[in-house]
């Protein structure tokens, strides 16, 4: 739980990183705490993720200083969705981080249009920016799944007898 | 205490709720919240149905109202129609008993003076063979008086009363006429009851079908020339020929009659 929140923190700072000017452009758009997001699903069950979308959504909110609630229900929408697909095809690998997380992005964009639509108002981004923020945080995914490759494969224990095989 | 608690998939959806509801109080509209604009929009319907309802309420106490005086005025208002109808009545029988009396006096010859009309109060065609009239002595009307409609002659008063008078008509058995029949000489006599008959006349008199046949005045009863009735085919029985009559005053159409002064008073 300790490393969900700190992996959360983490992705929000990056967030805010993403969107300093020095970067590529296209990346501002990305919404790395739906990563973590994806990462809760194997430790709750379904409600659980739903509940830490719910709060993961409330806290983008706050940092985008906009009405606060919306992104909470998208989040927690997102959460449910991925943890129900994870746990029905039973996602594993690459295909774990970037396709939850491409289900995650496009669930939670989705629930968030619907819910500021309902309140008549209408989201300053475009399906352009809904598809770049779910390119953008699927790249995100990308780097996550291959550095959780990497750390794997160096965690592995075929690694470390090699390791100490060479040392010898 | 864990038992009273929500299932997790209510608890989430009344958490995403009350974050919906929030928003809704967040997001600012140029006609105010958009919370506030929903619970409007959302109470419309029950604030225009509870008016509806209130208006109906309303409607209906009113409309009782109205309908107590509508059923009062209708009530006096059929009170007065049948009043009014029953005053019709009287004017429409008034109207026709004036016309027949106008038609009366127009088609009967100069009946000099002592005639009045009288109404019909009531008809014993077939038992009594009787009429009464609404005239009686307080009016000047007198036993034998002669009574005429406006076809012919109807009878002659037998009976009077202050106010009121009874005909005997010409059907009745007892009735009888002094009589003659037009283009034909002789006097005879109009015997009444169901067939009224002439009798008297010569055998072998050749009487055609279809002549007056108008009174003599002899009896000392009815005027002369006043129409009975017409003939029809004549027959020979015994010493006299009868001829059947069909009377011209048909008693049962007489609702104004005519009746005359009786002759037998003015003679001395």
């Amino acid at each position: 739980m300790t490393g969900l929140l700190v992996a959360a923190v983490l992705s929000f700072a990056a967030q805010l990183a993403l969107q300093a000017p020095g970067l590529w452009w296209f990346m501002a758009a990305a919404r790395p705490y739906l990563v973590v997001l994806v990462a809760s699903s194997t430790r709750f069950g379904p409600f659980g993720v739903a509940w830490f979308g719910l709060a993961l959504g409330l806290v983008a909110d706050l940092l985008d200083d906009a009405i606060v609630g919306p992104r909470g229900i998208a989040g927690a929408v997102a959460g449910l969705a991925v943890a129900v697909v994870v746990r029905r095809f039973e996602l594993e690998g690459p295909l774990f981080w970037i396709g939850g997380t491409a289900l995650a992005t496009a669930a939670n964009d989705l629930a968030f249009r619907v819910v500021v639509a309902s309140l008549g108002v209408s989201p300053s981004w475009s399906w352009v920016g809904s598809l770049a923020t779910v390119v953008a945080t699927g790249a995100v995914a990308l780097a996550v799944a291959a550095g959780a490759a990497v750390r794997r494969k160096l965690l592995s224990p075929e690694h470390r007898r090699r390791k100490v095989l060479k040392r010898l | 205490m864990l038992a009273v608690l929500p299932r997790p998939p209510v608890l989430l959806a009344a958490a995403c709720l009350a974050l919906y509801v929030a928003s809704a109080a967040q997001v600012r509209t140029p006609r105010g919240t958009a919370l506030g604009l929903a619970a409007a929009t959302l109470s419309r319907p029950l604030l225009d149905g509870a008016m509806a309802l209130g208006t109906l309420a309303h409607d209906v106490s009113l409309g009782r109202q109205d309908l107590r005086a509508t059923l009062a005025e209708l009530a006096r208002l059929r009170e007065e129609n049948e009043r009014l109808r029953r005053d019709n009545q009287l004017l429409a029988a008034d109207l026709v008993l004036l016309r027949q009396g106008s038609r009366l006096l127009a088609t009967l010859p100069p009946t000099g003076d002592g005639a009045l009309l009288a109404r019909v109060m009531a008809r014993d065609v077939l038992v009594g063979h009787s009429l009464l009239l609404d005239r009686g002595s307080a009016h000047g009307v007198t036993v034998d008086a002669p009574v005429l409609g406006e076809a012919g002659v109807v009878g002659r008063v037998d009976q009077v009363s202050a106010s009121a008078a009874r005909v005997q008509l010409l059907t009745h058995p007892s009735a009888a006429a002094a009589a003659r029949i037009v283009g034909v000489d002789g006097e005879a006599l109009l015997t009444g009851g169901d067939r009224p008959t002439l009798t008297g006349l010569p055998p072998y008199t050749q009487v055609a079908a279809g002549l007056p046949v108008v009174t003599t005045g002899s009896e000392g009863i009815y005027p002369p020339d006043l129409l009975l009735g017409t003939t029809g085919e004549g027959r020979t029985e015994g010493y006299f020929t009868l001829v059947p009559v069909t009377l011209a005053a048909r008693p049962t159409d007489v609702t104004t009659a005519l009746v005359l002064a009786s002759r037998r008073r003015a003679l001395p």
